[in-house]
């Protein structure tokens, strides 16, 4: 379960959210929505402890993350598709990424295998495609096999098939009970996946809505969107 | 589990992904710290002592060569070896912590210092074991191969021993001194800029200044080198054991003071 109460972050002088109540429990996908800047990712690097926090909790499980043994192994996460290691292959990355986190090396071959990966896993990163990233991110968030997921726009890239792959995959990690938190531009992808959507604007949350209601009132979620967020004149 | 062994656990685990992320093919201690760290010192004192063997057995040649003593042996690893494990381990600190590397640190290791004391203790710990085995190598077959010049080099002469002792030592410590530099300068090419300056100019150099022989008595890499019985000019007045343990206090306080500036920039962005 992932828990967040009263959260600011500042950055410099900046205050790039404030007030931020969320909460995603197990078995639920929840998509964060809003314009670029709006402060999802900053909020998803939060909760992976990476951003320091001027006020209020993230808990991750009932506990900070930062009082874990291994905070990799409480929470899976894929933020980004740049390589840290361009010369790395792909299986050594997951190698590095599983000693890091003291996840067992057999569980690389399973998160290989887990997002079809097997036949590039031998090759550099830095000549990976964007959806080849994807999958590699994807199955770095897997590795540690944690009850608590985040992804940061994990559909950038995929082709048709990854995207329904991956549509697959958000079900069977809610099936199996755990909490997934993801941000995406691509509301006809979040319309189908998510249970609910939470709208960031101006530093904080402005609507936390279960997707069935939006689509209910609005009649699709890209219109839902658009009035939830007051953004109207098409700036997002 | 109480928080020192959650603490001592992620150093483990950061020294085992370190091991991970050097090594294979493409990684810096294959292409950068073998060819510069093992292979050149080994090569440049094989080929000296050549040289020297046979212009000493040139008949009616003016040129005269002296005798090598076991002090003046091994300088080529003390002079690369160590400074390439200073400067591998710079080069992994800064470059672990570029780009989306450095959220990723944060996201496995909650304590700012835990990753860069995993860096120290995985360069420190191979850097002494090569220089322990470069020393051993290079004191051991050096009389042999080449009795004329090297005759005198024994392995198991007080020098010897203390080079046996002492040079693991300094490669450990010097490490644990490239982490922290590099953690203060934050980039990788400047980091490996900086200690080369350092290590090969400024130190050598810092007799040309004002009142320098004083002054050069406190260059830390020079104490190092002096503290393991190389024959250098320097004579610091703390002897040699205080040389070196002058060295591993500098190394250390660099080493924390890097951990500083990284806890402040953790905690500014």
């Amino acid at each position: 379960m992932i828990e967040i109460d009263d959260l600011r972050v500042d950055l410099g002088r900046r205050t790039i959210l404030r007030e931020v109540n969320l909460t995603v429990a197990p078995g639920e996908i929840v998509y964060l929505l809003g314009r670029n800047g709006a402060g999802k990712s900053t909020l998803l690097r939060s909760v992976c402890g990476m951003a320091p926090l001027r006020s209020g909790e993230i808990r991750i499980d009932g506990a900070p993350l930062r009082t874990a043994p291994s905070p990799a192994r409480r929470i899976g996460m894929h933020l980004g598709i740049d390589p840290v290691h361009p010369g790395h292959t792909g299986r050594r990355q997951l190698r590095w990424l599983a000693a890091g986190a003291g996840v067992p090396r057999s569980r690389v071959d399973e998160a290989i295998a887990l997002t079809a990966i097997g036949g590039y896993a031998g090759k550099p990163v830095g000549g990976y495609s964007l959806g080849m990233r994807q999958r590699l991110g994807i199955a770095g968030a897997l590795l540690p096999d944690a009850r608590n997921l985040v992804f940061d726009e994990p559909l950038n890239g995929l082709d048709a098939e990854g995207i329904i792959w991956f549509r697959g995959l958000l079900e069977t990690l809610a099936a199996d009970g755990r909490s997934v938190l993801l941000a995406s531009h691509l509301l006809s992808e979040v319309q189908r996946s998510a249970d609910r959507v939470v709208v960031i604007d101006d530093a904080t949350v402005v609507a936390d809505r279960r997707t069935a209601d939006v689509v209910d009132r609005y009649g699709d979620l890209e219109t839902g969107y658009l009035a939830l967020a007051g953004a109207r004149d098409g700036a997002a | 589990m109480s928080a020192a062994t959650a603490a001592a656990g992620q150093v483990a685990r950061g020294v085992y992904a370190e091991a991970v992320r050097s090594s294979g093919l493409r990684g810096v201690l294959l292409r950068g710290a073998l060819p510069a760290g093992v292979l050149l010192p080994l090569l440049v004192t094989y080929v000296i002592a050549f040289a020297f063997e046979r212009i000493a057995h040139f008949d009616g040649s003016d040129i005269t060569v002296t005798e090598t003593t076991t002090t003046n042996s091994v300088f080529w690893v003390l002079q690369f070896t160590v400074a390439v494990g200073t400067i591998t381990a710079a080069f992994a600190q800064a470059s672990a912590l570029r780009g989306p590397g450095r959220d990723v640190d944060r996201y496995l290791y909650p304590r700012s210092g835990t990753s860069a004391l995993s860096r120290w203790i995985f360069y420190g710990l191979l850097s002494a074991a090569v220089s322990l085995v470069l020393v051993t190598v290079i004191m051991a077959t050096l009389a042999p191969a080449f009795p004329t010049v090297y005759g005198q080099v024994d392995l198991t002469s007080s020098a010897g021993v203390r080079f046996l002792i002492t040079t693991p030592i300094l490669a450990f410590f010097a490490c644990g001194l490239g982490v922290g530099v590099a953690s203060v300068i934050g980039h990788p090419a400047g980091s490996v800029a900086f200690l080369l300056l350092w290590i090969f100019l400024v130190e050598d150099s810092m007799y040309l200044v004002p009142d320098g022989t004083r002054v050069q008595a406190y260059m830390p890499f020079l104490n190092g080198i002096w503290s393991t019985g190389q024959e250098i000019v320097i004579t610091p007045m703390w002897g040699k054991d205080g040389a070196l343990v002058y060295f591993a206090l500098v190394s250390t306080a660099a080493f924390l003071v890097g951990t500083g500036v990284l806890a402040l920039r953790r905690r500014r962005s």
